[in-house]
């Protein structure tokens, strides 16, 4: 385990593989990329011997990897027990050393409020449960229920892995232009190629989150590493910048850098702010402050 | 206009527009147009039929007249099976915004024979017939009526069932488990076409507070998306309004997986121009 | 053909285009008019390779007298058309008019109505193609006006037919009796419709109204506009916002349903029009649709105004052959929400258009620049999102910005739309460069506009 928390590629190979001790994988997709080429990987990665439930909200044609293919339903208890049907009983499932994969095409079909007990009631050590949640797909929140986490909250908080699939873009400016166009499902070029984005956000049993993001080609199956762009580029840019500037030396060695960041600044909350510079303030015993004194407020 | 070069209509990468392989044994495949205000999707639903019809979109590119002048030699395509007894339609159409005639007179124009072709027209009457009936059963006898009739085409286009929401007062949820996905599992090919003018979907992360009908719309036209091989997406130009342009026609692939057909979607963005019921494809 | 129509009436619209025309068949009794097999094939020719499925179109159309005088074939499509009541919306539709079957929403930013002069004028126009057909067809009639409203005096509030300032107006009188005695002089003797200049007479009627009396009687005809007067005498009228139809329209004429009603009662009463006034052309109004006073809020949920606009819908296109819709509504209530409502209406109407009035800077603006052509002063912009039939066909027809209209006693005119020139602002920038006055802000915004 803490071999592979330090090479993501392998992480990653072991979720896919559902050999990473995790009962519920949540796959969120977008219409930009939908989830499929991931179910594909699974079914690939995963042992011969695993019985596939695949349960179709909007899957027309049963793939070729599923053992059982149910329709999906608007009732969250008519649709567990039509999975269960096909699962072993606990008392089986205890002796069979068999694994299961449950599949959901589409876990938005099912409500916020149900969503959590369909969860535990079918993820266990034997049955891992994989379920696609479209994140385009808004969701009309009942009155009663308005303080209630959204489904994608919730099944955020719930799955000990996470794999995000995007489409590949290759800058920030490209990413917001093809969100964009996809809000009026206005589908550009490109979509849903073989080439996309993938990132694993997988929780240890403390519940730290590690999030890694893999550039991946479905039809080589190759899973490569992105490393975070943004501060290697941001380190080229500073000794560029300061290149033929003035005849000191503005830049500075890694060292230095690495010694600069471990510098605590006090008042760290106020670095934590979004928006600027900001006072913070406690006001301790010793402080005089008067009430009717007008330039003496601190705030 | 001569100048501009003609580009052929090919929604597959074999260079077809609708391709052998959806057609085998047991295969279900659904493909989503959608249009925007100003450019209607009729003459891309004309140019699927005719395509099941004589194999290829004859009548697109052409000339009004020199497409009328083809159009007596046109020899349908025997269709495998029921094609001795005559009784194999090329497809079905069933529409909620058009009536029967509306489709006569279209495909009329471009010489395809009536027995060719079944239409369902559910604009007609349809609100008198079904008003106030329970939604899950006026969807259960559609996709009966539907399927009965699918069993003798390979092609079903629905023109805007996402009126059946608000016609039946049913959740996008609903239409979709009762009415599209029992009718995709029944048919080997199925055109969904919807108007997609008012979707803005701020995405199920945003904050924003959205009108439950705009949530509504936009899960169906969404969840049509994943459920398709390829989305045929039609809007008019961002400048508005030309002379020899009407629009764009942009082939992208759907939300559903390929990986089982062994020819991929030929993603592709052309101009159109529709005049006096021909319609031009030209490269961008 | 011309022995035939001698024992007519002169007055009869099917007489008086005879002798004008020289090429009568083809003109005047087009296919939708005659559905005659062997005027077929001269249909196909001429229209360009309709389809034969258009010919038998004419078959539902048949229902209507074949001389019914507010219906024309489209010049575009050749799909026959009945006047708005307004020429310049005919033309902007594309068709000289609203085809058959076809439906046509007016949409109407901020809270002024002059989508209600296109309605009313719609609606004069329809009692006054009815009462064309002569005194003794007044029960019977061609045409027959449904309107969807729970307003009981509609009927009273339509306006009457433009009979021109009030001088001219004497003068028309006149003329018409003097008219009339020269008819009858001609039926007598006998000899009458096969002279060319007997004709000219009765025409005074209508073509004096456009100012065409000098121009008949020197036999210059050359004007295109002139030519479809000739052939189209009783098509489209003018209307004069500030006189009322007289006598007022009686429910021979008209009816009124209520559209805050059951769904199926409505639709149940709008097809028993249907039924009763047979081989008629039944133009149906729904005006201020959704309005708050009349609609109660629950129509504003769309499970219950689709259904009933689905369900009119499917009415018209069943009488395809005989029956147009109007519509209007004011969409600045309805425009929130991503213009959700609107574009679901939008949706199930075959054209629409959207009048935008101009707000107060820009109408500032405007009687300034025109100080001294006051009639020339604009009154907002008209946005075409939907054409029919081409639309309908594919065609890109959203065409926004580019028509202004405005509203006078005579004539609601819909023209081309362009910024004029200020010329006290060129004077301005030209004679006092150093004093950016107010009047540079207001017209920069007006131009942003």
């Amino acid at each position: 385990m803490a071999s592979s928390s330090h090479n993501p590629s392998i992480l990653l190979r072991r979720v896919l593989a559902l050999k990473e001790n995790s009962p519920f994988i949540l796959v969120i997709d977008s219409i930009g990329r939908s989830g499929h080429c991931v179910l594909d990987e699974v079914a690939r990665e995963a042992e011969e011997s695993t019985t596939i439930i695949y349960v179709s909200f909007e899957t027309v044609r049963k793939p070729k990897y599923a053992t059982h293919f149910v329709g999906g339903c608007k009732s969250a208890t008519r649709l567990l027990t039509a999975i269960q049907s096909s699962l072993p009983s606990p008392e089986q499932s205890k002796f069979s050393a068999s694994k299961y994969l449950v599949v959901i095409d589409c876990v938005n079909f099912i409500a916020a409020s149900s969503v959590v007990e369909l969860i535990t009631q079918l993820a266990s050590p034997s049955v891992t449960l994989l379920a696609i949640y479209h994140k385009d797909l808004p969701e009309y929140r009942l009155p009663e229920l308005e303080n209630y986490p959204s489904s994608l909250q919730l099944l955020r908080f719930m799955a000990p892995s996470i794999l995000e699939v995007r489409p590949f873009t290759n800058d920030l400016a490209a990413e917001q232009d093809l969100e964009s166009r996809l809000q009026k499902l206005e589908m550009p070029l490109g979509l849903n190629s073989s080439i996309y984005k993938l990132i694993l956000t997988n929780r240890r049993k403390s519940g730290r989150a590690l999030t890694y993001t893999f550039k991946c080609d479905s039809q080589v199956h190759s899973f490569v590493p992105i490393q975070d762009v943004r501060t290697t580029s941001d380190g080229q840019e500073d000794s560029e910048m300061f290149e033929g500037l003035t005849t000191f030396n503005l830049n500075t060695s890694h060292k230095q850098k690495a010694a600069k960041d471990q510098v605590d600044l006090p008042f760290l909350e106020a670095q934590s702010f979004n928006t600027g510079g900001a006072i913070v303030y406690e006001f301790e015993k010793d402080d005089d402050y008067d009430e009717e004194d007008p330039y003496e407020d601190p705030f | 206009m001569s100048a501009v070069q003609k580009q052929e209509l090919s929604l597959f990468s074999d260079h077809s527009v609708l391709t052998k392989a959806l057609f085998q044994q047991n295969e279900h495949h659904v493909i989503y147009v959608t249009h925007k205000l100003g450019t209607s999707p009729s003459w891309l639903m004309n140019a699927l039929i005719e395509t099941q019809v004589f194999g290829s979109p004859l009548s697109l590119n052409e000339s009004h007249a020199s497409a009328v002048n083809h159009a007596s030699s046109r020899v349908p395509v025997q269709r495998s099976g029921f094609s001795s007894n005559g009784r194999r339609k090329a497809a079905t159409i069933a529409s909620w915004i058009h009536d029967s005639e509306f489709f006569h007179t279209a495909l009329g124009k471009l010489k395809i024979d009536p027995a060719s072709y079944q239409i369902q027209d559910y604009l007609t009457d349809f609100v008198l017939k079904n008003h106030g009936k329970p939604a899950s059963r006026v969807l259960k006898s559609l996709v009966e009526e539907l399927t009965s009739t699918q069993s003798q085409s390979d092609l079903l286009l629905l023109e805007q069932p996402e009126l059946l929401m608000h016609l039946l007062n049913v959740s996008s949820d609903e239409l979709h488990l009762d009415f599209i996905n029992p009718l995709a599992r029944a048919v080997p090919l199925m055109v969904i076409v919807s108007y997609t003018e008012s979707h803005e979907n701020p995405g199920a992360e945003a904050l924003e507070h959205l009108a439950h009908d705009l949530i509504e719309q936009i899960r169906f036209q969404t969840g049509c998306v994943f459920k398709s091989i390829a989305v045929l997406g039609i809007k008019p130009l961002a400048t508005g309004r030309a002379k020899d342009v009407t629009g764009t026609l942009t082939i992208t692939r759907g939300g559903a997986e390929t990986s089982h057909l062994a020819i991929d979607i030929a993603e592709n963005e052309y101009l159109f121009h529709t005049q006096k019921d021909t319609t031009k494809l030209f490269y961008r | 053909m011309s022995f035939r129509k001698r024992g007519d009436v002169l007055g009869a619209p099917g007489a008086r285009r005879l002798p004008v025309g020289g090429q009568i068949p083809g003109r005047s009794l087009g296919p939708q008019r005659t559905p005659v097999t062997s005027n077929d094939a001269q249909l196909a020719d001429r229209v360009g390779k309709l389809s034969m499925r258009d010919v038998s179109n004419s078959k539902t159309t048949g229902q209507i007298d074949s001389a019914h005088p507010g219906i024309r074939p489209s010049p575009a499509t050749s799909q026959p058309s009945t006047a708005t009541g307004c020429q310049d919306l005919d033309k902007l539709l594309g068709h000289m008019g609203l085809p058959l079957g076809q439906t046509l929403l007016v949409q109407e930013q901020s809270a002024t109505d002059f989508a209600s002069v296109l309605v009313k004028n719609f609606a004069a126009q329809g009692i006054v193609h009815n009462r064309k057909g002569g005194p003794s067809s007044l029960a019977a009639g061609n045409t027959h006006l449904v309107v969807l409203t729970m307003n009981p005096f509609f009927a009273k509030e339509l306006p009457g037919v433009y009979q021109g300032s009030k001088k001219e107006a004497k003068r028309f009188k006149v003329s018409s009796a003097e008219s009339e005695v020269t008819v009858q002089n001609m039926l007598e003797s006998g000899a009458a419709v096969s002279k060319p200049s007997a004709a000219p007479g009765k025409d005074l009627k209508i073509a004096w109204r456009y100012g065409l009396k000098d121009n008949l009687q020197k036999g210059a005809l050359a004007r295109n506009g002139d030519v479809e007067l000739e052939t189209y005498p009783e098509y489209s009228h003018t209307f004069d916002i500030t006189s009322r139809l007289v006598p007022a329209p009686t429910s021979a004429e008209i009816t009124l349903i209520s559209p805050v009603q059951p769904l199926s009662a409505v639709l149940t009463q709008l097809q028993a029009v249907f039924q009763k006034h047979q081989k008629k052309l039944i133009r149906i109004l729904l005006p201020q649709f959704l309005h708050p006073v009349m609609y109660p809020p629950k129509y504003s949920k769309l499970a219950e105004l689709l259904p009933l606009l689905h369900g009119i819908r499917s009415v018209v296109k069943q009488n395809a052959g005989r029956a147009v819709l109007l519509a209007s509504i004011s969409s600045d209530l309805y425009a929130h929400n991503g213009n959700q409502v609107l574009t679901m209406i939008e949706n199930l109407f075959d054209s629409v258009i959207d009048l935008e009035p101009f707000p107060q800077e820009m109408s500032q603006f405007l009687e300034r620049v025109y100080k001294s052509q006051p009639n020339k002063i604009q009154h907002g912009l008209v946005h075409v999102l939907k054409l029919p039939l081409l639309s309908d066909r594919g065609e890109m027809h959203v065409q926004r910005s580019e028509y202004a209209f405005k509203n006078g006693r005579k004539k609601f005119e819909i023209e081309a739309w362009g910024i004029p020139v200020d010329d006290s602002e060129v004077q301005d920038s030209k004679n006092m460069a150093e004093k950016p006055t107010e009047d540079h802000n207001h017209t920069k915004v007006a131009l942003e506009f």
